[in-house]
Formats: structure tokens, sequence, C-alpha cells
């Protein structure tokens, strides 16, 4: 009784301390930067100096990173499970300072209880350092021609940061966007008084991201650096139309007198279709729309007016800090570590390999992109592999992939999902079943980069001189027990030239140990330079979508792409939305000449006689040789085998695993996800949804099934409101759905929660 | 209201019904299909705990019951003990809802659960193996357990609560008959009507209900004289005040009631009406036995005054008009006509959008009486076919009518591989796109999912029982 009552009353206090140390906790960089300076490269762990500093302040951000999967389960529908830190409870028993944990224990309580609170927290960030006028912003007038073009002309140290989408091609001057640096085509020569784009020269628009799901992106402008080489980047290139009406607008930007530092030219790209993945289910309604319903109706029509300035559709640059969204701020110390690696590209004879590691929820992925898109600024393509199979960057989940980039990262993973050069399909969310395939998979990716990419002729540059292609794994955020020991084999067969290791200072549980000494100074090579990255402040949106959701994101991204996706063809649709996936005319297999090497089941074992079962409306994976060097003769070898069966309906081949290896890495790769949307077992044939190529998809040779689970909304018909059922049948005749509650005990599927304690347990989260 | 419905692992009820059987089943054989059926549902995940724990116990009580592979003692007692505390925690974790733990047996005890099952999860946990002959009781139990727990209390269909549904409704109308012409009094009449929701999960209406409630005796009464009339299609003040209680009832319990019901009387009227495209081609007009004139009316009367309480709000407010309107123009006759008719005098905006297409309509129905020889048959015209450019338009037009920016550039789905080379050689086509329907996922485009049952012969000699049995 006593102490509960002494538990409100701390629990007030913290509250009110949360806010303010908020508050400082953004406008303030001095402690980010203190830190990172006192990092060499030899690797300092976190001294007991830092861990006191956490425990002093009523630190904001363990506060609110301790949302913990209880929230999600409280408050979303969706599966709770977050695979990626494998088995078993985290049990952190080992002795913290006892304050600490009634601290967390006090501010979990508050936290859980006050959660709009932490919602209204406003970011004074997110607003633009601009100020739109009518000197600075040029738009294309024309409405009816449905072409929406404007130029903007900033100062150094202006920035705008927008939700939604746009096309940004750099004219004049350099800025920059989640650390990439575009690069003005046209300079101003001293003779003239205004710029021209010239007609002949490559002017390209990179399509920009930024939806509420993750912190929005920034445009600044930057000072100009001196490039030795230019290097340019797939992107959308402007016609000459576009051109022409560009250097119509320029002479009205009045450059010299202004004083004006960059110009860049926006167009919208709204008809690419991704404002369609908002229907697709509720909980993403508007991510990518305007956030202008929370404007106060009094301000409303001011608020409108500054967009309207810029006139281009599905494009709201933030002018006034609104709860629920961040803008993307790089802390020094990723400047900093990034700036490094740069500087040791340029120097080094191969190319450096870097692996980013730390606890989920700090920053990898953004910080892996802002990698990405610096070392684009000095090499004309960056290869990426892919190790975390719950979030991945370029592909859907479950598979593990060695990508190719050659243009810039601007946006969250679901809008740019890529094909990759060599991927592996590992069917769970986690590798925690078969973690030794999961290894030979991503030792096979690296052998592959070091043969066949990291100084291939292939990727070679202008001139004679090889292209060198640095390579950047991400790894998976399972940072204890076996994923820990993952992670120590991954660096081992990697050899990385670089290790960034993100740490906590407030959640001092999550960091990693410290790397052991045969990684640290190895006997026979160069010891790999190991820094510390600070993580960034995790409240925000990155909270309130979880994983699971950004996996939606990508799987709904993934299967309504069209073919127009891959190639970025301009004004013709990347995602087909309007059309759900239920309605669309689905492949046909014959899995007797199609299926030449057969079904593997990787989880599970299901036996042969309920293998329809099983396939009938799910996730697979198509898989096909690496060289094609299958010969028909090997296929009437093996069709004929099968023939002599006897059996009425004539069976693929079946390997389910353990008992047969899975699909080799050296052998085959995966080509894709695809839906088998129905069976027709008199025909044999399986109905297939996929958003794969003709080409790739001749290539399938067996077809692999893991857990990966058919989210409810690919199911669904959301194009039309109907309450009764879908495509005209009923709920209860369409298979695999219920709208019953379900009742009994036991009824729902099994969800995992490692946040439990036990009363009187010394825990943390 | 959009219900999102759950992801569950089997087709249809029938055949979660029938892996419950085979799970209780008799026979060591057909237990063993359930088991290996569920195994199939696992590598499709969401299976619901107590099927999982119900086929996990079947496969350790087989493996127990006919030690095939010379299993010893000690092995069946692990085994056992694994199934139970496997069965017990997955019972009780997703009880635990709060911050801290709850005590198991405090769940327990909530659950109905007998406490000495998470006496045995105990000490199999932490304390001595239990022995087998406590295992084996336990396993009995359990299974027992959750028959009653979870599957029993799935409410299904059994043929005889349509009799008893039957029987209550009747009740209720003659409890009606009685307030009306006696006593005011509805309590009994509702009270009745309770009992027939307690009987009926929403997801059978259409199975139950609907059907006792269109024989002739119930919303059409018995006597042609108390039925509609075809002129002004109105139901006799009887009928709407026997009936309406129950109605409305019904309709605020379960949101799909209205659409059902709608759905279940035009079914029942088109059976009797043919598809104009057919008429053309046999001459042959099929009668449905059994329904006569002033029944048909009658049901169609009901169906106007449901439209008429939805369009005023007084109740039926959930209705799917979009839903009806789609039936309507997919089987265009005289009576989906009429109702065509009846939404239009309500519904301006549909009156627009409509006219142009039930005039087309009228023109192919009245045109169709007179069909005898081939020369009779009447020409297209422009405007005919204009007319059916508008229906066309406005399909396409319901298509599009969520779409965004209807912008200028076209959607480029693919067209391009599709038609590259499939030749017959190949394995991949593309479905013949005349031929195909939407349909659900899972479900070919007739709407029904085949049989995907594979031989058992397949999976080789069983594992479990040997082969002598």
């Amino acid at each position: 009784m006593g102490r509960r009552r002494k538990k409100q009353k701390t629990t007030a206090s913290t509250v009110d301390s949360k806010n303010e140390n908020l508050e400082d906790f953004n406008a303030n960089d001095q402690k980010t930067v203190d830190i990172s300076t006192s990092d060499n490269e030899k690797g300092v762990i976190p001294t007991s100096e830092n861990r006191e500093l956490s425990s002093r302040e009523n630190s904001p951000v363990s506060a609110l990173s301790m949302r913990g999967k209880m929230d999600v389960a409280a408050f979303s529908d969706f599966d709770v499970e977050d695979d990626s830190e494998g088995i078993g409870r985290i049990t952190d028993n080992e002795g913290k300072l006892e304050f600490q944990e009634e601290l967390n224990e006090n501010a979990y309580e508050s936290q859980t209880r006050k959660k709009s609170e932490k919602s209204e927290t406003l970011d004074s960030f997110v607003v633009s350092r601009f100020n739109p006028s009518s000197s600075n912003v040029v738009c294309y007038g024309r409405k009816d021609d449905k072409f929406d073009l404007c130029l903007i002309a900033m100062k150094h140290g202006e920035s705008i940061s927008f939700q939604g989408g746009v096309l940004v091609a750099s004219i004049f001057g350099d800025s920059v966007i989640m650390g990439y640096r575009l690069r003005g085509v046209s300079s101003e020569s001293s003779s003239e008084n205004c710029i021209q784009v010239d007609l002949d020269s490559s002017l390209k628009f990179y399509p920009v991201f930024s939806p509420k799901t993750h912190s929005l992106l920034v445009i600044e402008s930057a000072e100009k650096q001196e490039t030795i080489c230019k290097i340019s980047h797939s992107g959308i290139i402007a016609c000459s139309t576009t051109k022409s009406i560009i250097n119509k607008l320029l002479p009205t930007i009045n450059l010299v007198r202004e004083g004006y530092d960059t110009i860049l030219a926006l167009r919208d790209i709204s008809w690419c279709g991704i404002q369609g993945i908002e229907r697709v289910t509720s909980c993403f309604n508007n991510i990518f729309s305007g956030n202008l319903a929370n404007y106060d109706k009094k301000d409303y029509e001011i608020k409108q007016s500054r967009c309207d300035f810029f006139n281009i559709k599905g494009f709201y640059p933030i002018f006034e800090a609104a709860p629920g969204i961040t803008a993307l701020k790089i802390p020094h110390s990723w400047e900093n570590s990034t700036n490094q690696l740069v500087a040791d590209t340029l120097d080094f004879n191969l190319p450096p390999i870097s692996i980013i590691s730390g606890h989920k929820n700090m920053g990898k992925s953004t910080f892996s992109r802002y990698l990405v898109n610096n070392l684009l600024n000095i090499c004309p393509k960056v290869a990426y592999i892919e190790s975390d199979v719950g979030q991945s960057e370029f592909t859907p989940c479950g598979l593990v992939s060695l990508n190719i980039l050659s243009s810039p990262i601007l946006g969250p993973p679901f809008t740019h999902l890529q094909q990759p050069y060599r991927s592996y399909f590992i069917g769970h969310n986690s590798p925690r079943d078969d973690p030794d395939y999961y290894l030979d998979c991503l030792r096979e990716l690296i052998t592959v980069y070091r043969r066949d990419i990291a100084c291939g002729p292939e990727y070679g540059m202008y001139g004679d001189e090889q292209i060198r292609v640095p390579l950047i794994i991400n790894t998976h955020g399972w940072s204890k027990g076996m994923g820990y020991d993952l992670y120590l084999d991954i660096i081992d067969f990697a050899k990385p030239t670089h290790i960034f290791q993100f740490y906590s200072t407030t959640i001092i549980n999550q960091n990693l140990p410290p790397l052991p000494e045969y990684i640290i100074s190895p006997t026979n090579q160069e010891p790999p330079k190991v820094s510390f990255v600070e993580t960034i402040n995790t409240s925000g949106p990155s909270n309130k979508y979880s994983a699971s959701d950004r996996r939606l994101l990508t799987l709904f991204s993934y299967f309504y792409s069209t073919s127009a996706t891959a190639v970025k063809q301009e004004n013709v649709k990347w995602w087909a939305f309007d059309q759900p996936l239920i309605r669309q005319v689905p492949w046909c297999l014959d899995w007797r000449k199609g299926l030449t090497k057969g079904i593997f089941m990787l989880s599970g074992e299901v036996p042969l006689s309920q293998l329809l079962y099983a396939l009938n409306g799910s996730i697979v994976g198509l898989i096909g040789d690496i060289d094609n060097s299958y010969t028909s003769e090997q296929v009437d070898k093996e069709m004929k085998e099968s023939r002599e069966q006897g059996s009425q309906i004539q069976i693929p081949n079946y390997f389910p695993c353990p008992d047969f290896s899975p699909p080799s890495p050296t052998e085959y790769t995966c080509l894709g996800l695809a839906i088998i949307r129905s069976i027709d077992p008199t025909s044999h044939t399986f109905h297939i949804l996929t958003p794969l190529p003709s080409s790739a998809l001749f290539k399938t040779n067996a077809i692999v099934k893991g857990t990966l689970e058919l989210p409810v909304w690919l199911m669904l018909d959301h194009t039309k409101n109907s309450s009764l059922g879908v495509c005209g049948v009923q709920w209860k005749r369409a298979p695999y759905m219920s709208i019953e509650a379900g009742e009994g005990v036991g009824n729902a599927a099994q969800k995992i929660r490692r946040n439990i304690k036990r009363r009187g347990q010394k825990s943390n989260i | 209201m959009i219900k999102i419905p759950r992801i569950v692992p089997w087709t249809s009820p029938e055949e979660f019904q029938q892996v419950r059987q085979w799970l209780y089943a008799e026979s060591p054989n057909l237990r063993e299909i359930g088991v290996k059926r569920v195994k199939a549902w696992s590598s499709r995940g969401k299976v619901p705990h107590a099927i999982v724990s119900t086929a996990a116990f079947v496969e350790a009580s087989l493996r127990d019951d006919f030690r095939y592979g010379k299993i010893t003692n000690h092995e069946l007692r692990l085994l056992y003990s694994m199934v139970f505390i496997r069965f017990v925690n997955g019972m009780v974790d997703p009880v635990q809802q709060g911050t801290f733990a709850l005590s198991i047996a405090s769940i327990a005890v909530k659950l109905n659960m007998p406490l000495w099952f998470v006496e045995m999860r105990h000490a199999g946990t932490h304390e001595h193996l239990p022995s087998l002959q406590i295992l084996r009781n336990g396993c009995r139990q359990a299974l027992q357990w959750l028959n009653e727990n979870y599957w029993l209390s799935q409410k299904p269909l059994h043929s005889t609560q349509i009799g008893k549904i039957r029987s209550l409704i009747l009740q209720y109308k003659e409890l009606r008959k009685e307030d009306i012409n006696g006593t005011n009094n509805r309590d009994p009449s509702r009270k009745v009507v309770g009992k027939i929701m307690e009987l009926v999960s929403e997801e059978y209406i259409s199975e139950s209900i609907i059907p006792i409630l269109l024989e002739p005796g119930f919303l059409v009464p018995m006597s042609k004289k108390k039925r509609a009339l075809a002129q002004d299609l109105s139901l006799s003040p009887e009928s709407k005040k026997i009936w309406s209680v129950m109605l409305q009832v019904f309709d605020k319990e379960w949101s799909t009631f209205g659409n059902e019901l709608i759905l279940g009387i035009l079914e029942v009227i088109n059976t009797d009406g043919d598809d104009i495209k057919s008429d053309l081609n046999n001459q042959e007009i099929q009668t449905a036995p059994q329904t006569s004139s002033s029944y048909l009316i009658t049901l169609a009367a009901w169906i106007k005054h449901i439209i008429y309480t939805h369009y005023n709000g007084k109740s039926f407010t959930n209705l799917d008009v979009n839903n009806i309107l789609e039936f309507c123009l997919r089987k265009p006759n005289t009576n989906t006509q009429l109702i065509l008719q009846m939404m239009m005098e309500y519904d301006e905006e549909l009156k627009t959008s409509v006219r142009s297409f039930v005039n087309y309509i009228d023109k192919k129905l009245h045109s169709e009486d007179v069909i005898h020889n081939i020369e009779d048959i009447p020409k297209i015209t422009e405007e005919d076919m204009n007319a059916e450019i508008i229906k066309l338009q406005f399909e396409l037009d319901k298509a599009n009518k969520l779409m965004m920016d209807p912008s200028n550039s076209s959607s480029v789905i693919s067209e391009n591989d599709n038609t590259l080379s499939s030749n017959e050689e190949s394995a991949w086509k593309m479905y013949a796109r005349d031929e195909w329907k939407a349909c659900a996922l899972g479900c070919l485009p007739d709407g029904q999912v085949p049989c995907l049952d594979l031989p058992l012969e397949l999976d080789g000699p069983s594992t479990v029982i040997p082969s002598n049995m």
C-alpha cells in the first residue's frame, strides 16, 4: 500500500521531467558530440562515466523506447511476435543499478498510462527552415496541363522537410538529401547574369519518398564541394520539354541579388501510385497525404497557402510542428564515422567492407541508407548485403540478398524494392530455425561479392580504371544469445574493414558486448576499424509503427508493384493498388513441366498427402538455377521418372526439411516471392500471383515454402466496401477466413510475449 | 462498417468439423489422418492453440497405444510431459495481459481447467517426471476437457438445431398473434427471439434462420388472401406487425442480417427468372416448383418494405445497397427490375445512373416475349448499343469510383510480359482472361475450393501404427 503511493508520486515527477528533457535532448547536440569524440577507433565501451550520465537524468529515451511489445499487443491487431530477437526471454538479471531499474519501472508504468502524452511531444526540428515567397519559389503555372513543376532557390542553412513524395533535380549549387549530394548541372558563368540548363546535358530527377511511417526527409542546401570525378547515377531523365520549361522559369530567380546558393527543380511523382497503399488497410491512412488535418481550423488557410506556393501534388512541406511526425536529423557521430569511411574508400586499394550492427530499433537501417548515399557520392555503385531477414531494405521479408545499388536511396524500404543480384529464401522472419543454412547463404553471398563484384571489370568506370564497389552489410538486430553468435560468425567470414557498432547511452543492456580479441586484433591481417555510432532518438513515428507493420508495407508494395518499377519508367504507375490481388488474373503453372526440381518445405513436417492443403493460398519463394545450365535432356529424364509412379495425380518431387537439405546456395538462387492463390489438382496447375516478369518466371524450377504468413489484407478487396464477404462470396464460404470471434478456450493462435515480469523481479527491458 | 475477418487455417467450417471427427474417432487410422491434417495447418500458421494441443495429445497417445518403433517407457513419459507442459502454457499465456505475471493456478481457475493439470505441468518442468499411468490418465482427461471447452463450443449446426429453431420461430409467431389481438405484451415474444439468438451465431444465419423464414407459413403467410397484392406490392399490416419485432431485433444484433435476408429472397425469386442471355438461345422457361406467383410477389413486397425502412432510417441501416445493386445488375429479369425501380424511387443518385440500363432491360424483357422464330429477334439498334455501352461504363465507373487520381497515365500491368512466348511447351501461361472471374483467394473461379487431397499412400507406411492393424 505504502509502496504504491510512493510509486505514484515518483511517476508524476518522472512525467514532468520527461517532457523537459525531451526538448533538451532534441535541441541540444552537445551530449552526442562529447561521447563521440571520446571514442577512439579501437573501440571504447561505454564507460562508467557514461553509465552514470544516463542514470542521472531521467532518461527520456529509455522511457520512450521501453514501450516494448506491450502496447502493440494492446493496440494493434497484428502479429506481435518480433522474431529478430530469437528464443527465450531477455534475462537481464545481471546486477544493474537498483534505482535505474526502479526508474525504468516507474517510467514504464507512467508511459503505459500516459501513452497519449508521448505522442504529443513535438519535434521542433521538423519545421522547415525556409520561407516560401514568390521570389524563391517559382511555379510552372499551367494547371490544365497536369504538369507540376516548380523551382526552389535556397541559401545555405536553409532546409525543407516534407511529407509525401516528389522528384528532385539539382539545377545550380549543391544540396543534400539523406546524405546524397545533388550537384547542379549548370554553373554560373561570370559573363551572363542568369543560368540556363544546357539542353544537351543530362538532367536527372530522383524520386524522394517521405511517409509518416519513418522520420521525414529533409532537403538541405549545402556548401559546394569540388569533386574530382563526376559520377552519374540512374534516375529519371528529364526530357527537353522539361528542360525548356525550367529555362523559362530560371530568369525569374534573381540569383545574384538575393545571394541564392542552390536552385532545385521539383516535380510531382503522384502518378506512381504509391498513395494507394494507404487504402489497403486503415492503419496506414494518410502516411503520404499531408498533415493538414491536424491543424487548427483558423490557421488552416494560412498553412494551406504556404503549401500552395509549391503547387506540387503529393508534396507537403512542413512548416509547423505537429504531433507524431519527426524529421531525420543526422547526429554528428554519424557524420564523423561516415566521413572516415569515405576517406578510406578513396585511399584503399581494395574496396572497403563495412558491417553495421547493434540492437534493433537503434537506427541501423537509417544509418546504412545514409552510408550508401554518402558512398554513392564517390562511387558509381555500392553493394549491399542484407542479412536481416525480418526487415530487409530492398526485398520483402524472408530473404537474404546481395544488391547492387546505382541510384541513391531516398525513402523507406517499401518505396525502393528492387531485384537483387543474388538472393536466398530463408522462409522466416528470423534465422533461428536453421541458423546453419542462414550462415551458408550469407557466406555464399559474400563469396559472390568478392569473386564477381568487388573489382569486377563489368563495373569498370570510364576509362581504364577498374571501379571498386564497396560493400555494406546490414545485420539483424538480434543482439543476444544465438543472435550474437551469428553476428560473430558473420564478422569472421566477411572480414570487414570497418565495423560500425551502435550503442545507446541510456539503455545499457541493449549494447553489444565488446568484440572479442581475435576480431579486434587478428593475427594475419589489418585490424578492422571499429567506430561506435550513437543511436538516434527513436521517439516519434518509428515507435508507432512496429516491425510487423513495416513488413506489411513491404509485402503490399512488393505484390502490387508493376513492371514499370524496375525500369523507373516515367508517368506510368509503379504500383497498381487499384486492382486488388483477388481480382488479378493469375499465372498458371503446370507443375509437371514447370517444377523440374520440386517443392521444398523448410519447416514443419507436412506429409506429402497434405501438401496441397499447406500450399493453397500461401506465400512461397520461387527459386531457379544460378547458371542456366540445366539442359533439356535432364528435364525430360526427370519428367519420365515421375510419370512412372503411376499415380493418378502426378505429384511434384517433394523435399521436406530437415529430412532433405534446403536448396543449396551454390546451385540455386531465389527469383522472388509469389502467392499460390489457388490450386487445380486435376490439371496439375498452381495459380500464381507474382510481380516478377515472365523472363524470371520461366527460370523457375522449384518452389520453397517457409512460414511466411499471408496477411489478411491481401485476401480482401480494399476497393469495395463490402461487409458481406469477398468477391460476392460470403465470409462463411470464403476459405481461410472467419468473421466469428471464435469461442472456447485456447482459440487464439500462440502469441509470444517477451516483456512480462514477475513481481519482485529485477529486470530491465 | 467493414468487419475484418481473422485468418484460420481451414478452408471451410466443414473441414474444421471433419478434423474434429478424425481426432476423436475410434479408428486409429482416422486419428492419424487428423494429426497429419493439423500438421499441414501448422505450416500455414495461426492455428488455434487448442487444436495444436489436441493433435499433440492424439499423436502421443497413438505412439503409446501401438508402441511402434519400440519406444521405452521413459521416452513416453518425456513425450507426454512435453505435450502437457506446452498445453498448459499455451492456454495460460494469452491470459497474461498485465504487466506482471499472474500465478498459473489462478488463471487455471478462470479457464475452468482442472488444477491438477497445472500440477502435472509443474511436476514435469521442475520436479520428478510424472509416472506413465498418471500421464496417460491426464492425456485422456485433457482430450475430454478440450472437447468440451473448445471443440464443442464452436456452435456447429446440427440438423436437430434447425428443428429447434423452426419451432422457436413458430412459437414466436403464435405469441405475436396473441399480442396483436390481445394484450400488447411484448415480453414473451422477445424472450423467444432471445432464445433463437443463443442457438445461432452470425455466420450461420443464412443456413439456419433465413431458409426457415422464407418457407411458406413464415414471412409469407400460408393463406393466399393474406399475401401481398401485385399492384402495389404492399404487405398486409398483420404480416408487418407480426414479424417486424423479430426482424428488428435480429438486425440490431447481427449487422449482416438485413443483407443476408435480402440476398436470400433474391436468390429464391431469381430461380424463377432467367437471364436475358440464355433466353435468346433456348426458349424453355424453367419454373421452380412450388413457387406460385403470389408467394414471389409477397417476397418482393418484403424487399420493398425493408428497402423502405432502410431509406427512412428506421431500421436496417446496415443494408449494403451496392451489393444488392450488383446482384440485380448481374441477373436482369422482371423481378430484379422491380427491385431496381423500387430503389430508384428512393435514391435520386441511383436513378440517374441506372435509368438507362433499366430501360435497356425493359426493352429486352418485352422483346423476348414475342420471340418465336429467328426472324422475330429484334434488331439491335444503335440506341441499344449505346445503352450497352452505358451499362459497361457504369460497371467500369463503379470499379474506378475509389481511385484517387484519374490521372492520364495508364497502368502498365505486365501487358507486354503476358504475351511473351507462351508456346505449348512452356509451363507458365496466363489464365485465359475471358474465363477468369474474380474469386476469393484459395478458390477457383467457380468459387469452390477443389479437393486438395492427395492419396494417403504417398506418405509411405505409417510410422505410428503397425501395418498389420
